[in-house]
């Protein structure tokens, strides 16, 4: 029990750091980035297949930000010239491709069923599924220490300016197109980043670990926690990753164990309708 | 020969054209990229299964799902996005709400009928044959109404009194308040036409291919492809787009594999935003 909750903490925070991008990007600079599980299943790839070939930890995680960090460049540069709607769809689309390449591709990712096992780069030491969890929550926290400085930064107000209203922002003379493209290669690069750092928690990667699924839970996430706010991703991922998702699933009721399956499409009818009434009703989320 | 199989591709590029030319006439009347559109063709397809079994004609079963779907779609819009478009969020919350209502409306299906892929109980067969190339009778239907839905929107839409007030509502909303044309009514009979158009794709393609309830999700990525790359929110670029982009992969799986269908949208994408924005008609 005690385990398991140390996991699910593990898990929901990768999610937070998730949200806090979507923060970024979305909350502060109005571009949202719906490709989420591809960026994640890039991190996560790169950790899997360079671990394999026996090359260290982080050597995986810095390819995966470099080829996170490319196209995120290659994706968000025509795109980041139009309307945010075009960088959704599109990046939504990227998602997918993702996952497909990841299961056509075998000779690379082994296809459908994955690589396993992944090896905690702390397995070394005693206790280490406790430092991993800490690693993480350092992390987080450093992240959202930095967006709120970020958000009160000049650079933050330009985007707060572009999200409003972005003609007014070109007429003064400022580089909106440059901005939207900063911000979604680093909210891209931090994502793989999340990616890396959750495969060892998983022990391995598949290609239905990175179902759109992912990037919409974390966008549920931060609109429930309040996307213009920091702690607003930390306090969605807690509730929902943490509390609905893991703590749901542990409970000892026997027709919630019996139908799994039904249970487990039936929670994501939830999501989408609390996506819809927050939409609807309170927009600004929990946080406001 | 590629000849054959670029026949062939012009024959099963119908449903995409079709869902493409729905897809956009939403987006032109409302601005929302209605992601729930994969739902649109979902839907139908599953109630033309339930139909059937309940031991209707096929013919039957196709039409009242598909007149069914327009009625859901209209429901759908009045209760999801009519509120939100009245109080003017902004398009990227419009989006956001149609792809939480998409994934309440494919686990909806994921739990009523499991994930497991079904047929659609059509008998398929050979009608006719040009040299070497074999043409089944759905082909045949998909490529004549296709055509007939392509020079029918066309007439409704320039030739029509509820044509002229689409692309008026679509234009400004508010001097069609002033000028007492309902936008309210327009509204109802764009998605109506759209859940149909939606339905009619979906089915197509569940009999093409199988049924299960990722069919809307997976078609959605192309339909992306073929609205923004033929210039979003015109539905003559989004028909030829659809073509198009049907034949470029028909060529390219031909000499690589069929597993490479959805890198080369994403290519085509990618390309045409980059080196033409406004998609190759243009559109907005």
């Amino acid at each position: 029990m005690f385990e398991y909750i140390i996991y699910a903490l593990s898990i929901a925070m990768i999610y937070a750091i998730m949200a806090l991008m979507v923060h970024l990007q979305f909350g502060l600079c109005g571009v949202l980035n719906f490709g989420i599980a591809g960026f994640c299943a890039i991190g996560a790839y790169s950790v899997a297949i360079l671990g394999k070939l026996g090359y260290p930890f982080f050597l995986g995680l810095l390819v995966g930000i470099i080829l996170c960090g490319i196209l995120g460049f290659l994706i968000g540069k025509p795109l980041s010239h139009l309307s945010p709607d075009y960088l959704f769809v599109v990046t939504l689309a990227f998602g997918e491709i993702v996952r497909e390449l990841t299961i056509s591709e075998e000779w690379l990712t082994g296809g459908i069923r994955g690589i396993y096992p992944i090896s905690n780069p702390l397995s070394f030491l005693p206790a280490y599924d406790i430092i991993y969890m800490i690693i993480l929550l350092a992390l987080l926290s450093a992240l959202v220490v930095y967006s709120m400085k970020l958000k009160t930064s000049p650079f933050g107000k330009l985007m707060i300016g572009i999200r409003d209203n972005p003609l007014i922002c070109e007429y003064i003379g400022k580089n909106v197109a440059r901005t939207r493209l900063t911000i979604f290669i680093l909210g891209s690069m931090i994502t793989g980043i999340a990616g890396s750092l959750y495969a060892p928690l998983m022990g391995m990667v598949n290609p239905s670990q990175f179902s759109p699924i992912i990037a919409f839970t974390t966008v549920i996430c931060l609109i429930v926690g309040g996307k213009e706010k920091a702690l607003g991703a930390v306090v969605g991922a807690l509730l929902l990753v943490f509390g609905v998702i893991y703590l749901f699933d542990f409970l000892p009721i026997p027709i919630i164990q019996y139908y799994k399956l039904v249970f487990s499409s039936l929670r994501y009818v939830i999501f989408g309708a609390i996506l819809i009434l927050f939409l609807r009703f309170r927009p600004k989320g929990l946080l406001g | 020969m590629l000849f054959e199989p670029l026949i062939q591709g012009l024959m099963v590029s119908g449903p995409l054209v079709i869902a493409a030319i729905g897809f956009t006439l939403i987006f032109k009347l409302d601005r929302v990229m209605n992601i729930a559109y994969a739902e649109f063709m979902t839907i139908p397809a599953y109630l033309t299964l339930v139909f059937t079994s309940a031991g209707f004609d096929f013919i039957i079963s196709f039409v009242l799902s598909i007149l069914a779907m327009g009625a859901i779609a209209i429901g759908l819009y009045w209760i999801f996005f009519d509120g939100l478009i009245k109080r003017g969020a902004s398009i990227i919350t419009l989006i956001i709400t149609s792809v939480g209502l998409s994934f309440v409306l494919r686990n909806i299906i994921n739990a009523i009928f499991t994930g497991a892929a079904r047929g659609i109980p059509f008998a398929s067969e050979t009608i006719f044959q040009i040299g070497e190339v074999s043409f089944t009778n759905l082909q045949v239907v998909s490529l004549i109404s296709t055509i007939l839905i392509m020079f029918g929107t066309h007439f409704l839409l320039k030739s029509t009194k509820i044509g002229r007030e689409i692309r008026a509502v679509a234009d400004s909303r508010s001097l069609c308040a002033i000028d007492g044309i309902s936008a309210g009514r327009v509204d109802s009979f764009v998605w109506f036409l759209s859940g149909v158009y939606g339905g009619f794709a979906g089915v197509l393609i569940a009999a093409f291919g199988s049924l299960s309830p990722n069919l809307g999700w997976n078609t959605i990525i192309f339909l992306i492809a073929v609205v923004i790359a033929g210039g979003l929110g015109n539905v003559y670029g989004a028909m030829i787009m659809g073509i198009i982009l049907i034949e470029v992969q028909t060529a390219i799986t031909y000499f690589l594999s069929t597993e490479y269908g959805f890198i080369v949208a994403f290519v085509v994408l990618i390309l045409t935003v980059a080196l033409r924005p406004k998609g190759l008609l243009g559109g907005r």
